[in-house]
């Protein structure tokens, strides 16, 4: 797995942080104050139903969002714009990949409303 | 309760949201004198980089004043505020009443007394939206730009369009770029990586003297030029509270409320002079998320 990524650079919407030997899988927390919304200049980042989603068609990358998480959980995506954790909402499957593929069931999604 | 808003960018947007996150029922009033649906300003750059389009610039969905039930005033210029009789006058005359009222004037560019300002003929600013529709009108592959200021909005504007004219000059009195924002190493760096682009820069000099499609600079160069633009920087728009006799020139300040020394009368964004906790000094931080919190 390792070999097959050498070189391939990849934008995840998950960051694992590490300290010694312990690590943990970090993706927005989806804040009900969120500040990201808050500081995007363009308005693509909006919070519906509890979850902040971004307008990739209206982002322009300007990056405001990444510098102002305090979870680090906005990023780059592949083209630039901002991308960050939507619960999968976008995905075929409609529920977090990051959950069902975690081999340490680790990661769980409890709608804590 | 009625609320009036003067202006309508990221301030405004902010006071909209925050008076319906409390009250659903009171009459909320918009008046501002652009003509256009609410808009990102620092998106003017990326319009015309060709990064966004005017209907993408809505820093809300087209159906946010209807959902939020605002009264919007366009194209009106609020001329003077009755503070005794909580009234402001507008530009055709009309008389609109206040409970509670919010200033998000923003603020303008500054145009420095040069001798010959008036005399070239492609002079332009880069703040609003009809800023850069004016701008992109008049750009062509073989123009020549000379930007004056090395500021955010000189650099966004050469940014914007650089690729799309022959030539950028930036001249600045500051001995380096972003002197607001950068100290002399980093401002050397990114300097250097626009140089690399292909932008000019002449800084530790200023405009003496401008003719129709020349610039006479205090340094003894002259800088010949299609298109000019104006960026020296900005002025808070605060007429309307200084005409009330308060000392708001330079901003205008508020408690942690955004209330003004008048009763009734708020204001927010950048025609507010803010701490900044970086310096401990108050001073204008004209950003967009600092106006919209």
């Amino acid at each position: 797995m390792a070999k097959a990524l050498k070189d391939i650079v990849i934008n995840p919407r998950i960051q694992i942080e590490k300290v010694n030997n312990i690590s943990f899988a970090v993706a927005c927390r989806h804040c009900d104050n969120p500040i990201c919304v808050k500081a995007c200049i363009t308005g693509a980042l909006t919070i519906k139903d509890g979850v902040i989603s971004i307008n990739q068609d209206k982002c322009v990358g300007c990056y405001t969002c990444i510098m102002i998480c305090p979870y680090g959980a906005v990023m780059p995506s592949d083209t630039g714009v901002a991308q960050k954790c939507e619960l999968c909402s976008q995905n075929s499957s409609g529920k977090p990949s990051c959950v069902s593929g975690c081999p340490n069931g680790a990661i769980v999604f409890e709608d804590r409303g | 309760m009625k609320y009036v808003i003067i202006g309508n960018s990221a301030a405004a947007v902010g006071c909209i949201e925050g008076i319906r996150s409390a009250d659903k029922e009171g009459e909320i009033t918009v008046i501002s004198k652009e003509n256009h649906h609410t808009y990102s300003r620092p998106l003017i750059s990326y319009y015309l980089q060709g990064k966004t389009d005017a209907e993408k610039m809505k820093y809300r969905p087209e159906s946010f004043y209807l959902d939020n039930n605002v009264t919007l005033m366009l194209g009106l210029e609020a001329q003077k505020i009755d503070a005794e009789n909580k009234t402001v006058i507008l530009d055709n005359g009309d008389k609109i009443a206040y409970d509670k009222l919010m200033l998000a004037t923003g603020s303008q560019p500054f145009i420095p007394p040069i001798k010959g300002i008036d005399e070239p003929e492609n002079k332009f600013t880069f703040m609003s939206m009809d800023d850069a529709e004016k701008l992109s009108a008049k750009l062509t592959v073989d123009s020549n730009v000379l930007i004056v200021g090395a500021g955010l909005i000189g650099l966004k504007c050469a940014e914007g369009i650089f690729s799309r004219v022959a030539s950028v000059t930036v001249v600045d009195f500051a001995d380096r770029i972003l002197p607001n924002v950068l100290d002399t190493d980093s401002a050397k760096m990114v300097q250097s990586y626009l140089e690399n682009k292909g932008l000019e820069f002449i800084l530790s000099a200023s405009v003496s003297e401008f003719n129709k499609n020349s610039a006479l600079l205090s340094n003894g160069e002259t800088v010949c030029f299609d298109i000019v633009v104006i960026a020296v920087g900005v002025r808070p728009n605060t007429k309307l509270l200084c005409d009330l006799g308060c000392d708001a020139k330079r901003g205008v300040c508020t408690n942690s409320k955004l209330e003004t020394e008048f009763p009734d009368i708020y204001a927010a964004g950048d025609c507010t002079v803010s701490l900044d906790i970086s310096s401990g000094e108050n001073k204008i931080l004209a950003l967009l998320p600092n106006a919209y919190l």
